[in-house]
């Protein structure tokens, strides 16, 4: 994942979709559903650094369980919203900690984030399955006066996913759109064999693989150059403070 | 050329260019015929160039009409029949705003729709896009994901030209590039020759008595 979130100025699958028309020369529409597929398609599988972002977002609590968002890839945080002061909830394997002796019931052991209760009884945390995020308990709180129960009907979630729009289609950034355009004319063209030499396809599917290998080296440069102070940090403590390691 | 041009010509040829009213062919009957073979005749130059000329395609505006629209997840416009060109590939050229600026992207029939709905990425109906589906059989455009939409506009090769009400066929040029012109007519002549050529004479008809004589002497 690229550190270099929003540095990037990007641009519509639609326009992939015209450069590739124009390309092969198609001038109706009656491809253009399934091309935006392919555009899309041809995006994720760049699979450069950039694919992945840092993306925050808030989800409504409906039946104890909350739908995850479009791109979701790998859980940063989950924070209630509402009235719940932004208490935290965890993601834990308890047979794993079970197994390390620390999940005895303790708790205090992870300090006051927890709401209720320990991380034996599941309080506090969650779990994902099918697409769902499902809270155990420690989503509700009763008022001390009134006794009233209130549930968290919302949650706010920090998480790792595909750079995605509101519609879940992939954000497209501009040195992308030719891999893209060779991608939808190579799987056109193999649509349409007997119209098409082998040569053509052939070389549509050369010019796709080299543009997704520029695109992942011009990530990973460009990554190395945001993160090489902290390497260098790194190093440096290694090399200078020999007493750090020791 | 008007379709009443290509009318008189198709009269003219066979009786030395001249024009009665005891000619044989009858006009309604002629018009049909000859748009009959516009169709065939832009089908096989599609095939051979993959190009049409923009003087054969029409733009027609499709009125909206509220007794049409019965189903509440679509907005239905009537649209005449279009020519099939080849397999991948009919007669509708643009489908979309009047400002041709935004073409619709196309579902090709009730089977594609069906697909493209089990795809997050082509689901037709989720207000992402509007898409436009051809029912051929009820002669309508379906225009999904857009349900405000209450003007369209089209630019399609039109099976009957004359099925638009922006044409006239008195004055207005036959959708049809004046160089394929003789093409036509020779098609039109082909197959009436061979058709005339199969019907058997009457007993007193002059061409049969000519021939009499020719054995004869």
């Amino acid at each position: 994942m690229s550190t270099a979130v929003g540095y990037y100025a990007t641009l519509p699958l639609t326009q992939c979709i015209a450069s590739a028309k124009m390309q092969l020369r198609i001038e109706v529409s009656d491809d253009d559903v399934w091309f935006e597929k392919l555009a899309n398609e041809a995006a994720r599988h760049m699979d450069s650094l950039t694919v992945f972002v840092k993306r925050q977002c808030q989800l409504a609590i409906v039946d104890g369980k909350a739908k995850l968002p479009n791109g979701f890839y790998r859980m940063l945080g989950l924070r209630l919203g509402g009235g719940f002061n932004g208490a935290s909830l965890f993601y834990v394997d308890t047979p794993f900690l079970s197994n390390c002796g620390i999940n005895n019931g303790d708790n205090t052991l992870f300090g006051t984030s927890l709401i209720n209760g320990s991380v034996q009884n599941g309080s506090g945390t969650f779990q994902i399955q099918n697409g769902y995020i499902y809270f155990a308990t420690g989503i509700s709180m009763i008022d001390p006066v009134t006794k009233q129960v209130t549930y968290a009907t919302s949650v706010d979630c920090a998480f790792i996913g595909l750079n995605v729009d509101d519609n879940g289609l992939m954000i497209v950034r501009e040195d992308m759109e030719r891999g893209i355009v060779a991608y939808i004319c190579y799987m056109y063209m193999l649509q349409n064999p007997d119209k098409y030499p082998a040569g053509i396809w052939q070389e549509h599917k050369a010019t796709w693989q080299a543009q997704k290998e520029w695109i992942k080296s011009i990530d990973v440069q460009n990554d190395f150059r945001q993160t090489r102070r902290q390497i260098a940090a790194i190093a440096n403590a290694w090399v200078v403070d020999k007493n750090w390691w020791m | 050329m008007t379709l009443k041009e290509i009318v008189e010509h198709v009269q003219a040829t066979p009786e030395g260019a001249v024009i009665s009213d005891r000619s044989r062919f009858d006009i309604g009957y002629l018009e049909s015929v000859i748009i009959t073979y516009r169709a065939r005749l832009l089908r096989l130059i599609y095939l051979k160039n993959k190009r049409i000329n923009p003087v054969c395609y029409q733009k027609h505006w499709p009125k909206f009409e509220v007794d049409l629209q019965d189903d509440p997840c679509v907005v239905k416009f009537r649209h005449p029949e279009v020519i099939s060109l080849d397999d991948m590939s009919d007669g509708f050229r643009y489908i979309g705003a009047l400002s041709f600026t935004d073409a619709y992207p196309r579902i090709k029939s009730t089977a594609w729709l069906s697909t493209f709905n089990h795809n997050r990425v082509t689901a037709a109906n989720n207000d992402r896009r509007t898409t436009v589906l051809y029912d051929g059989n009820q002669q309508v455009i379906e225009v999904r994901g857009n349900l405000e939409i209450e003007e369209i506009m089209t630019e399609s090769l039109l099976a009957n030209p004359l099925s638009v009400p922006t044409y006239n066929k008195a004055v207005d040029q036959f959708p049809l590039n004046e160089d394929l012109i003789p093409d036509l007519l020779a098609m039109i002549f082909q197959e009436q020759t061979s058709i005339e050529a199969t019907v058997p004479l009457k007993p007193n008809s002059p061409t049969l008595a000519a021939q009499r004589g020719r054995r004869r002497s």
